[in-house]
């Protein structure tokens, strides 16, 4: 006969020893109390499988995959100088020296042909302007001053954007509009901190909805808070 | 991803090393959210868990040579990587049991995508169910986090995850007779606290004087 230890060390086994399950039965028509204690046994699995069933969809939230990548992207070998630096500073020696040359050689022994004094020299820029500069296109190009890297206005584009969408302030954007993504992602503030975005500390801790602007190689370039 | 399906998980590591993304791509979505789903269960807190899984993959990419192919595969490696962050996080967390179970469950702080709200998808039923149901995963919640840690990660492997007591022993790294003697204890430790909170001492009683049994109520067959 099986006792109540015995009964309970099998517990919810019961099936997995079908060699000691008849007689298992015959303790449990026998014993209340075990039976009682196998059905709360068994409502508790019955809730512990719910509850599983209610948690296995969570998913770590997409920004720690972001935040990952980011590392291995730095993880990358950065590509072989073809010239050590020695070399370029005796090259621009080099060239310095040529055009040094060049023009003393071309002034010839008489010294150089006059110029426009320094004072005309200094004006020239505002006084008169210089031709416009022709555009790779064959266009005229409209005068860029300062030089802008062409990436940067398309973000600086989307930032003045109706849509909302704000450039991450290290985002070196490197797509075309048509080619990148938006993922919407839900975070706490603090996560915007990890984006380089400033953050409200006593918010930090608020959840809130994203959308990240995800350029072709997988960087995040932009962000958009949803209200 | 769909370019690397089935490199050794050794080589994927050297390419990750190298900075491959997508060799990071593949280890990361295999494993991921088991990994959150561990440390959120033996948590409790989703931006712990998230911070667990995260200093996972940055331990597996600063040191890529600590895993040894031929010690295991690279799901347990990982796992037990979690599972000493998770001990880290008791350690530097003082451990909070919740009194009140229901608290968790109104608490502001478990967002949508956090542990609790999660029971709230069975929105189409009938309130007064779904508040019942919603009380009962609270408790249960509540019970399994206020197990001792290596209970508590027990019912979430075997009970939660669902595995077998030999792959719950391997990843523990423990006989598998600890397994089941922790498992038993941690049932009786959620019993009690259940009955506890919902106030239904053991059927027993009830039972066994309606059976005919008061004579041996309470009473162990030895």
């Amino acid at each position: 006969m099986m006792t109540c230890d015995e009964f309970e060390a099998l517990g919810l086994d019961l099936n997995r020893n079908p060699a000691r399950r008849a007689e298992a039965e015959e303790h449990l028509g026998s014993c209340a109390r075990c039976a009682a204690w196998l059905e709360s046994c068994q409502e508790l699995r019955a809730d512990l499988r719910a509850l599983a069933r209610e948690t296995e969809i969570l998913e770590t939230p997409m920004v720690v995959e972001l935040a990952l990548r980011e590392v291995v992207r730095a993880q990358r070998p950065q590509p072989r100088q073809w010239m050590p630096k020695w070399a370029w500073g005796l090259t621009a020696a080099t060239v310095v020296a040529l055009i040094t040359w060049l023009s003393w050689s071309l002034a010839g022994p008489m010294g150089p042909t006059p110029g426009p004094s320094a004072t005309q020299v200094a004006e020239t820029p505002s006084t008169r302007p210089s031709p416009a500069p022709v555009g790779l296109n064959g266009g005229v190009a409209a005068p860029v001053t300062p030089a802008r890297h062409p990436a940067a206005e398309n973000v600086a584009a989307l930032t003045a954007a109706d849509d909302g969408f704000v450039a991450l302030p290290y985002a070196v954007p490197s797509f075309a509009e048509d080619d990148s993504s938006v993922v919407r992602v839900r975070m706490q503030r603090a996560g915007l901190g990890a984006l380089g975005l400033p953050v409200n500390e006593e918010r930090a801790g608020e959840w809130v909805m994203v959308d990240l602007l995800v350029g072709v190689d997988g960087e995040a370039q932009a962000v958009r808070l949803l209200r | 991803m769909s370019r690397t399906p089935h490199l050794r998980e050794d080589e994927l590591l050297r390419r990750i090393a190298r900075g491959d993304e997508e060799a990071f791509a593949q280890v990361y979505r295999t494993n991921h959210a088991k990994l959150y789903r561990f440390a959120l269960r033996m948590t409790g807190d989703p931006p712990a868990a998230e911070e667990i899984v995260q200093d996972v993959f940055m331990i597996l990419l600063r040191e890529p040579g600590r895993f040894d192919a031929s010690r295991g595969p690279l799901a347990a490696y990982l796992f037990g990587i979690a599972r000493n962050r998770v001990r880290k996080h008791f350690e530097r967390v003082p451990r909070e049991v919740p009194l009140e179970p229901e608290a968790m469950s109104d608490s502001p702080g478990n967002g949508s995508s956090g542990y609790a709200a999660s029971s709230n998808r069975a929105h189409l039923q009938a309130p007064g169910v779904l508040a019942e149901q919603s009380q009962r995963a609270a408790q249960v919640r509540a019970a399994v986090l206020s197990l001792p840690p290596e209970f508590r990660e027990t019912v979430v492997l075997c009970e939660l995850e669902e595995l077998s007591y030999e792959e719950t022993a391997r990843l523990l790294e423990c006989p598998i007779g600890t397994v089941r003697s922790r498992l038993h204890r941690a049932r009786a430790l959620l019993l009690a606290k259940l009955e506890m909170w919902r106030n239904t001492p053991r059927q027993s009683a009830a039972n066994g004087a309606a059976a005919g049994f008061a004579g041996k109520t309470g009473e162990r067959q030895r």
